[in-house]
């Protein structure tokens, strides 16, 4: 509101970076100057053709990669919305109604945090059929913890403030309470955990995919990156250059735009919701 | 219109050890159609508990309130939503009385949107009658409460309840937040609409002047329990209970101590430790209110 400052500046190139990634997933067919599964001769070096040269099975890894922003984002979209829905549900639940119901469900989450999410995930993928419906069950699973307890604590905090109180006075209904009271108010902290979720399960689907737990018709960048890494002589020549440092960008670029979005988020949304309400206090 | 009876709260925590906190006990006084109860008593004492209470916002241990002839404590959740609007509480904070992503006119229309007192179409009108009468400007409407002062707030609260047509309104300090100019604004207004719509109100308050002015009755609370009730003049002018008396000397007659907490409540009368005029009985027996003049009732062992 005042000036601009380096979190605007971070923010808005965060949210460049994803509005191109997210445009390139949508139009791969177009922007990808082949189908990813055609063969042509294998390991060809960049050239005016392949312009990132073709990999061991002869696929062309530009479009290799093009098609892959668009699994690694669906991955990381349709989780982060899933887990956080389910996180917010069960947080408002837990957050409002207290009681057995709340305890219980804060006692999963308990349980949930204890365990070391990444290896179990690697062990849950390692039994599953290789698919990125696996990859996302698996993920889903583990994503909604943090949410639910964040949310909890916010309603928490709301619950307990005038207005709340005061429509219940007016003889609203739970339900109507939770929806036009409390939900408009923890939406801001659901959109930043969206956020920071997303790039988590970039990160961790690439570890996953990497570890060869990926989709292998579906080749997310981690799974570029795993077939470049089983090819022999990948680091001693120059190959990786072309077939490793790509995915590899993409990923670096996808967390770093997520990350300034939320950087910039974080702080338009949470310190106007507390300025507000603590305003008179 | 207002009749309570024995009501009682105790807080319970702790899981293997229960420990019971008693926040108000057996506090009983009634409230005529139209008439203001000031409720007094420092903070801590357990006066906006009863308040919430009274609405059900915190279910009690033991008693009864009758509100117009319906004892509120048996309804079923239900049935209690249908009586909510009849009755209503002001807030201490207007601020934190209105949520902050809504508009002004979004939180006055609430009310009539929840019980469809109004039709669809004239609800606008509504809106800007009720603006009118507790004194806002028509484009107050569109903002929103950070927008507004602590004062335009309360009036915004005011308006969404006078939307419900309430007989009894449970003020909580409504004024304690707010400046002294505006304290006195608020509360003509409150008054201007009791006389209008006769409305019943329990005026909760720590401050003695504000419910002298406001009040017909007077209820002194200590640490859960009344210590004195009578009509305004004789409490003033009679005080009989030695708490009432240190409240209302100008010069304050300084009470040795501090209040202890409702956990550790004192044996028999619980303001013995602190009560300038004690004697050896009132450590051991509690005492039971007595009339000392027509509806001034005072608990006290010297009366």
């Amino acid at each position: 509101m005042t000036g601009v400052t380096v979190k605007d500046v971070l923010g808005s190139l965060g949210l460049g970076i994803l509005v191109i990634l997210v445009a390139v997933s949508i139009f791969a067919p177009q922007i990808a100057p082949y189908d990813p599964h055609d063969t042509y001769k294998p390991m060809e070096h960049p050239s005016s053709e392949h312009l990132l040269g073709t990999n061991d099975v002869g696929n062309d890894i530009l479009s290799e990669v093009i098609y892959g922003t668009r699994v690694s984002l669906f991955i990381a979209f349709t989780v982060s919305i899933t887990a956080i829905v389910i996180g917010t549900a069960l947080g408002l639940i837990a957050g409002y109604s207290g009681g057995v119901l709340g305890f219980l469900i804060m006692r999963i989450v308990d349980i949930f945090l204890t365990i070391p999410r990444l290896v179990l995930i690697i062990v849950i993928a390692a039994f599953m059929p290789r698919s990125i419906w696996t990859i996302i069950v698996v993920f889903i699973i583990f994503g909604w913890v943090m949410t639910a307890r964040i949310v909890r604590s916010e309603v928490l905090t709301l619950r307990s403030q005038y207005y709340v109180e005061s429509a219940r006075m007016l003889g609203g209904s739970d339900l109507y309470i939770l929806w036009r009271h409390i939900l408009p108010n923890v939406i801001p902290l659901v959109v930043v955990q969206f956020i920071m979720e997303a790039s988590h399960v970039i990160i961790a689907e690439a570890g996953l995919s990497f570890l060869g737990l990926g989709d292998p018709v579906a080749r997310s960048w981690g799974t570029t990156f795993h077939y470049a890494f089983e090819c022999p002589n990948i680091i001693t020549s120059d190959v990786w250059m072309w077939w490793m440092l790509p995915p590899g960008l993409c990923i670096v670029a996808t967390v770093l735009g997520f990350t300034f979005v939320g950087y910039a988020l974080e702080e338009r949304l949470n310190p106007k919701l507390k300025t507000v309400v603590g305003m008179g206090v | 219109m207002l009749e309570v009876e024995g009501l009682t709260k105790q807080f319970s925590s702790g899981i293997i050890k229960k420990r019971n906190v008693s926040a108000v006990d057996c506090v009983s006084f009634r409230i005529e159609k139209g008439k203001t109860l000031g409720l007094v008593g420092e903070s801590g004492c357990g006066k906006t508990t009863i308040g919430r209470l009274i609405l059900r916002l915190v279910e009690p241990t033991s008693g009864t309130v009758v509100f117009d002839g319906i004892d509120l404590f048996s309804l079923k959740r239900a049935e209690l939503r249908k009586i909510r609007p009849r009755m209503q509480m002001i807030f201490q904070d207007p601020d934190s009385s209105l949520n902050p992503r809504m508009k002004i006119g979004t939180s006055i229309a609430e009310p009539m949107k929840l019980h469809d007192t109004v039709p669809k179409d004239e609800r606008a009108q509504k809106i800007m009658e009720l603006v009118e009468t507790v004194g806002l400007n028509p484009e107050h409407v569109n903002r929103y409460p950070y927008q507004l002062s602590g004062g335009q707030n309360q009036r915004v609260v005011l308006a969404r309840i006078l939307a419900l047509n309430p007989d009894l309104i449970i003020a909580d300090e409504p004024t304690s937040s707010l400046d002294v100019s505006v304290q006195a604004q608020i509360l003509n207004l409150m008054r201007d609409l009791q006389k209008k719509f006769n409305h019943t109100y329990l005026f909760i308050s720590h401050d003695l002047e504000v419910v002298k002015i406001m009040a017909d009755q007077i209820a002194v609370m200590y640490l859960g329990k009344l210590v004195e009730v009578g009509e305004t003049p004789d409490v003033y002018n009679n005080a009989k209970h030695p708490y009432t008396q240190a409240l209302l000397s100008s010069r304050r007659i300084l009470l040795e101590g501090e209040t202890p907490g409702p956990a550790d409540i004192p044996t028999g009368c619980r303001f013995h430790p602190r009560c300038p005029q004690r004697r050896d009985k009132c450590a051991i027996e509690e005492p039971e209110p007595v009339e000392v003049g027509e509806g001034h009732y005072v608990a006290c062992h010297l009366v």
